[in-house]
């Protein structure tokens, strides 16, 4: 009776794993979307992106925006493909892809804390510029 | 048949990313500059090369001395556009470079198209400084911003940033700037149609519009 009814908790475990391993993938899948799309605009040169708005190109122009001369969005792409290709294979009850895309989220979360700084940081550089012009 | 489903997911994944990425890539880069006859070149006359748009032969000539971070500069390409739709193979237009002190990245500009130009371009890069003029005028790091524009005209970016600092480019603004002064301008916009001054408060489309069918009607009288 205890046998059947811990399969039946760990069939509902792995079902839910599975649900929620699909949903993650949809999003790394939006998110890679984006960053290819932000790749190709760094690539062109492109400014339109910004919708006219200086503050926005203050942070594109800055020195953050590219790493090694390569465009972060670059890095963007990698890391949600990463983390796509492993939330599909953790969905596929893959053991080491769970582990890996643990470590992909991690990464992808340090990343997005950073790219929060970073605007924060450019734009409190240029108000300062603004407010003590040198 | 499941064990190798997520592998075919990734895939098509990886490969739709990387193809709607080429994709996008060749419909956002503009096409490299083809080869032109009157209407979009820069002319050899005398020894100089003059930056004309429109027939050669037209009977209206519309001479701009300009700055390329001077706002009314901007509204004003944004009149000569139309100004060049209505009158067509009638008009000519020429663009002078005439950048002013108070403005910081004027001169930068300016060489910045004249880079474009030696590149066969300098049209596209003339109307991008005006069109992004609110942008690259607040930029910090304008050099880049001029570089990204290269760029996305499809001009060669390395040779770009070389030929910006060139001692060509460098003579070419001031050689407008003195053929500028030599005949009286001190402000931009400053329009001359067949090498007759427009008085500053008549550059507005209905005045430039009533001159250049005054200068059609002179040249077309018998």
């Amino acid at each position: 009776m205890k046998n059947k009814k811990e399969r039946s908790g760990g069939a509902a475990r792995a079902r839910a794993g599975v649900v929620l391993y699909s949903v993650a993938a949809l999003f790394a899948a939006a998110g890679l979307a984006d960053a290819t799309y932000l790749t190709v605009i760094a690539l062109t040169g492109e400014t339109v992106a910004c919708g006219g708005s200086a503050a926005c190109h203050e942070v594109l122009g800055s020195s953050y925006a590219r790493v090694a001369g390569i465009p972060v969005a670059v890095f963007g792409v990698a890391g949600y493909f990463s983390a796509f290709s492993c939330a599909v294979f953790a969905a596929f009850n893959y053991a080491r892809a769970q582990k890996l895309f643990a470590v992909a989220v991690s990464a992808l979360f340090a990343a997005t804390l950073w790219f929060l700084y970073v605007p924060w940081q450019s734009l409190r550089a240029l108000s300062l510029r603004k407010l003590l012009p040198l | 048949m499941k064990r190798y489903l997520p592998f075919v997911i990734v895939g098509a994944v990886a490969l739709i990313t990387v193809g709607s990425g080429v994709a996008l890539y060749r419909a956002k880069r503009t096409p490299p500059p083809a080869p032109k006859k009157n209407s979009m070149a820069t002319v050899a006359e005398g020894n100089q090369g003059l930056h004309a748009r429109g027939n050669a032969k037209a009977t209206v000539t519309l001479e701009e001395f300009g700055d390329f971070q001077c706002p009314p500069c901007a509204t004003m390409a944004g009149m000569l556009k139309g100004i060049e739709e209505k009158y067509g193979a009638r008009l000519r237009l020429l663009f002078h470079h005439f950048p002013l002190a108070i403005h910081v990245h004027a001169r930068e500009a300016a060489l910045a198209s004249e880079a474009a130009y030696l590149q066969g371009r300098f049209w596209e890069m003339h109307d991008l400084l005006y069109q992004e003029q609110l942008i690259w005028t607040k930029a910090p790091d304008v050099p880049a911003l001029f570089n990204s524009y290269a760029a996305r005209i499809g001009l060669d970016v390395e040779r770009f940033k070389k030929d910006m600092q060139s001692p060509e480019a460098k003579g070419r603004v001031a050689a407008d700037q003195k053929r500028g002064t030599a005949r009286g301008v001190t402000s931009t916009p400053t329009i001359f149609i067949n090498d007759v001054v427009v008085p500053a408060t008549s550059l507005n489309p209905t005045d430039l519009h009533a001159a250049i069918d005054a200068a059609l009607k002179e040249k077309t009288a018998p």
